[in-house]
């Protein structure tokens, strides 16, 4: 009799928790899967009109990720770039050891000025560069990252992170949240 | 055995009860919201507010608003601002894959389906609305609900690409009136069968200048008239119309006004707006002004008035302003992408001097302005100015002077084809700058003239597609002339205006029958880059007011008759 | 003598669709002449995949000898849709990846600049009912 009772009062109780917590997150499913890229020896300009070379700038020991976006964006860029955002926020001092690239698929508008103001907007700390160059190094850049888009307006979500061990990539496709980021990256700094 | 059953029963009902207490106390019931008053503030103040709140993500009391993006940590409204998705008009936004849905009061408080209301079977038509689910009409509270909390009357949550915001009462009621008087109704100057444009002409302006201008826009707007009258009565015509532009813009027919400015700039305003004052127009199109524009991009701003692609060499710049859409940053473009090419080989200049020589004219100080500002940002000092004053020649003398002074390691000249003659010599001087550069446009005709043993160290700035790959859009530039022969008319002005022509036709069927001013630019935002005669890249974008955005940097080529040669790419970063 | 028949009476039939198909023949090349004093027909471009920049040794200016080598390389290399966007024109891959040495003009710079191109050959696209 009690354990019926504990039964009933269980079956009660449990969709209870289930609907107060979880569900409702903005919990985006993505998709997860490891490529090689042979980054182009191109030279591009960060946001602080620095000359880069983006080879040099990717390829080193610590942790880098790379998103595709334009200051102008309006959908998918936010949600990108407030990802960046609460990773940098979220790791405070350590954030040199990670570093943030978000290349601008729209060169011919983002200048150092524009993807300055586009930084600030997002109170961005040093360690991540917005890049823009000439059309065709970054269709290169593209390219070589398998995400080219020969117009702006059809660019897709995409975040690349690198693993320092075997040099290779992993590409996250879809709106993720910044805690689903957190964890892709905190695994691939275990690795 | 009843016993039983109802000891049960007892202890569901107490566990149910405690179960809904524990769940209230977790915060799972819904956050009701009453439809309470919009706080006592005047519809200007509403409407400011509610402006703020949502093009900048700013409360009414100065502070940032509060967004949850993806369900998960906080970030300020101010990097996730509602124009952002979906856009000035409110009427939604397609990028990539994410399709935003239209936010005004007017589409909110209607229920949705699967098509567009009277436009069901028009199948060029992007019937945006497939790409959401049905949902009955808001209401205030279910609003106040999907902004607070990410559930729509559905009960789907958006909360994939929306934020929530956590914002107060108040504040909330004073956004959903602004939302309410977002894209209410249809813009000035759009009636049940006409749509009313004007241009903006200058009077003295050169005639045919002004003809070049004129003539794609005339044949844009007759050949939209000349459809809609074909539509009424030849059944192929109007199913070929309804196809493509949908029944409401094939019914309407444009009107192109001419209004002329006389006099000096300073009357030009008031001459504005009582044009306005006497026939509301929709749009500017087009437009020319050999010198002043700025009356007439103030008075568009103020008024909130578009104007799409005036034909002007001095642009009024600004990062904030709307509503003036330019072909590009004028003549001053020419004197940034000089900057920029320099700037990538400064390093190597070791200190050497840069040299502007300037003619002093409206033309020769925008140039200059233009490279000093990209100049000023390298770091690196900051170029000598000579100044050329009205009637004085750049001779020989005055260059090797120069170059005896300063020896500069680059030489910029912005002044006509009179000063060229000066380098005629230049390949015979010791230690000269290494490279010279000179506008393309200012020198006109003489670029194809340079003496061949000069042509190696001069470099121009031109702002368009080389002649020789331009030609190839040649015949899509002719269908505007209908056979009147090019030799009457100027050549980049039709081309220029013929690009005005062609955004003005794909704009109108992408607003899918939805007037309105904001949502006209917001529709030229989202076209993607096209390649028309003239630019060899044209681009756009949300918010982008320049749909040029390149120069190339080019040499002249060997042989008796040269090409053009480009030393750069179209945009210069 | 029955075949013979039947064979002149083809050609009488025929013989007018020859006429026509001379005529067109001429007409299709008035208009490529036509064409032609317009603009060469012919005319070959680039489209570079890569660059490298080759300093002198010992040299230091490898990142501004990169940047102005992709510079010059990208003024080289032609955008394709400059070509087939207007309509009535047509690209045809004449050689696979070769390298160009380009000359920087530039008398700060000492090295050199290669670019690894496609070479194209852009001609009237005849073979189609185009724009």
């Amino acid at each position: 009799m009690k354990h019926f009772c504990l039964l009933v009062a269980l079956f009660t109780f449990l969709p209870g928790i289930f609907v107060a917590t979880g569900s409702e997150a903005g919990e985006g499913r993505y998709e997860r899967s490891i490529q090689s890229v042979a980054i182009p020896d191109v030279v591009l300009v960060n946001h602080r009109g620095e000359k880069v070379r983006i080879k040099s700038l990717l390829e080193t020991d610590e942790p880098v990720i790379v998103d595709f976006i334009y200051a102008t964006c309006t959908t998918i860029c936010p949600i990108l770039s407030a990802g960046f955002a609460n990773l940098q926020r979220k790791f405070g001092q350590e954030i040199e050891k990670v570093n943030l690239v978000s290349i601008s698929i729209d060169p011919e508008n983002d200048t150092p000025k524009a993807m300055g103001e586009y930084m600030e907007r997002y109170q961005a700390k040093p360690g991540w560069d917005f890049l823009s160059g000439s059309r065709k190094d970054v269709d290169r850049v593209m390219k070589a990252f398998d995400a080219y888009f020969r117009d702006k307006m059809d660019h897709q979500p995409l975040n690349f992170i690198r693993s320092p061990g075997d040099g290779k990539w992993l590409r996250l496709y879809g709106l993720m949240s910044s805690s689903d980021l957190i964890n892709e990256l905190q695994k691939m700094r275990v690795k | 055995m009843n016993n039983t059953i109802t000891n049960i029963m007892a202890f569901i009902i107490k566990f149910a009860i405690l179960n809904s207490l524990i769940l209230i106390f977790i915060g799972w019931a819904p956050k009701t919201y009453a439809a309470q008053d919009v706080p006592a503030l005047s519809p200007e103040e509403i409407q400011s507010y509610g402006e703020r709140m949502y093009r900048e993500g700013i409360l009414p009391s100065g502070e940032p608003m509060k967004a949850f993006v993806s369900g998960d940590i906080p970030v300020s409204g101010t990097a996730f601002t509602c124009v952002s998705c979906h856009l000035r008009s409110g009427l939604g936004s397609i990028e990539g894959e994410v399709t935003t849905s239209p936010t005004n009061g007017r589409l909110l408080y209607e229920p949705r389906e699967p098509f567009i209301k009277g436009f069901e079977h028009v199948p060029s038509f992007h019937n945006y609305a497939v790409y959401f689910p049905v949902r009955p009409a808001y209401t205030d509270e279910s609003l106040a609900e999907l902004i607070a909390g990410g559930i729509d009357p559905t009960g789907r949550s958006v909360m994939k690409v929306m934020p929530v915001y956590d914002i107060d009462d108040s504040d909330m009621a004073i956004l959903i009136a602004y939302l309410k008087t977002l894209s209410e109704k249809p813009s000035p100057g759009v009636s049940e069968n006409e749509i009313k444009f004007a241009t903006v002409i200058v009077e003295g302006t050169d005639p045919v200048a002004v003809k070049s201008m004129i003539a794609p826009l005339e044949f844009a707007v007759n050949r939209k008239n000349s459809l809609s009258k074909a539509s009424e009565t030849n059944d192929r015509v109007a199913r070929m119309g309804y196809n493509m532009l949908g029944p409401d813009l094939l019914k309407k027919r444009f009107s192109l006004a001419r209004w002329i400015l006389k006099g000096p700039s300073s009357s030009w305003r008031a001459q504005l707006d009582a044009y306005y004052q006497a026939d509301p127009v929709f749009a500017l199109l087009g437009g020319i002004s050999e010198g002043d524009w700025e009356p007439v991009h103030r008075f568009c701003e103020e008024n909130q008035i578009p104007n799409i692609l005036p034909i002007v060499d001095y642009p009024v710049l600004s990062d904030k302003d709307w509503y003036t859409l330019y072909f590009s940053r004028g003549v001053r473009q020419e004197g940034e992408a000089a900057a920029r090419y320099l700037r990538g080989m400064a390093d190597l200049f070791i200190g050497r001097n840069v040299v502007q020589v300037i003619r002093d004219n409206r033309k020769g100080q925008a140039l200059a302005d233009g490279f000093r500002e990209i100049w000023a940002d390298t770091g690196h000092a900051a170029t000598i100015d000579i100044i050329l004053k009205e009637g004085e020649q750049f001779s020989q003398e005055r260059l090797q002077q120069i170059i005896a002074d300063l020896k500069p390691a680059a030489l910029i000249l912005w002044d006509d084809s009179s000063a060229l003659a000066a380098f005629d010599d230049f390949a015979d001087i010791q230690e000269g700058p290494g490279l010279v550069m000179a506008s393309g446009t200012f020198v006109g005709e003489s670029l194809w003239t340079v003496p061949e043993k000069s042509r190696e160290f001069i470099y121009f700035t031109y702002p368009y597609r080389l002649p020789h790959d331009d030609v190839r859009f040649d015949i899509s530039v002719r269908k505007v002339l209908l056979g009147k022969p090019a030799d009457n008319f100027d050549r980049n002005l039709i081309k220029q205006s013929y690009i005005t022509n062609e955004l003005l036709g794909k704009a109108l069927m992408d607003m899918r029958g939805e007037y309105y001013r904001d949502y006209f630019f917001d529709a030229i935002g989202m076209m993607r880059d096209e390649y028309y005669p003239l630019y060899e890249r044209v681009g756009f974008g949300p918010g982008q007011r320049f749909v040029s955005k390149g120069c190339f940097i080019v040499q002249l080529g060997k042989g008796e008759k040269p090409k053009l040669e480009r030393r750069s790419e179209w945009v210069l970063r | 003598m029955n075949t013979f028949k039947i064979f002149v009476l083809c050609a009488l039939l025929f013989w007018p669709f020859c006429a026509l198909a001379v005529e067109e023949e001429s007409a299709v090349e008035n208009e490529a002449d036509q064409v032609k004093t317009g603009q060469p027909e012919l005319e070959r471009v680039y489209i570079v995949s890569e660059y490298r920049y080759e300093p002198v040794k010992g040299g230091k200016d490898s990142d501004i000898g990169q940047s102005l080598c992709g510079t010059r390389c990208d003024a080289l290399s032609v955008d394709y849709l400059n070509y087939t966007s207007p309509g009535g024109w047509r690209m045809i891959k004449v050689s696979d990846k070769q390298e160009l040495v380009v000359d920087l003009d530039n008398p700060f710079l000492s090295g050199k600049c290669i670019c690894i191109a496609e070479e194209y050959m852009i001609k009237i696209n005849d073979l189609y009912m185009s724009k």
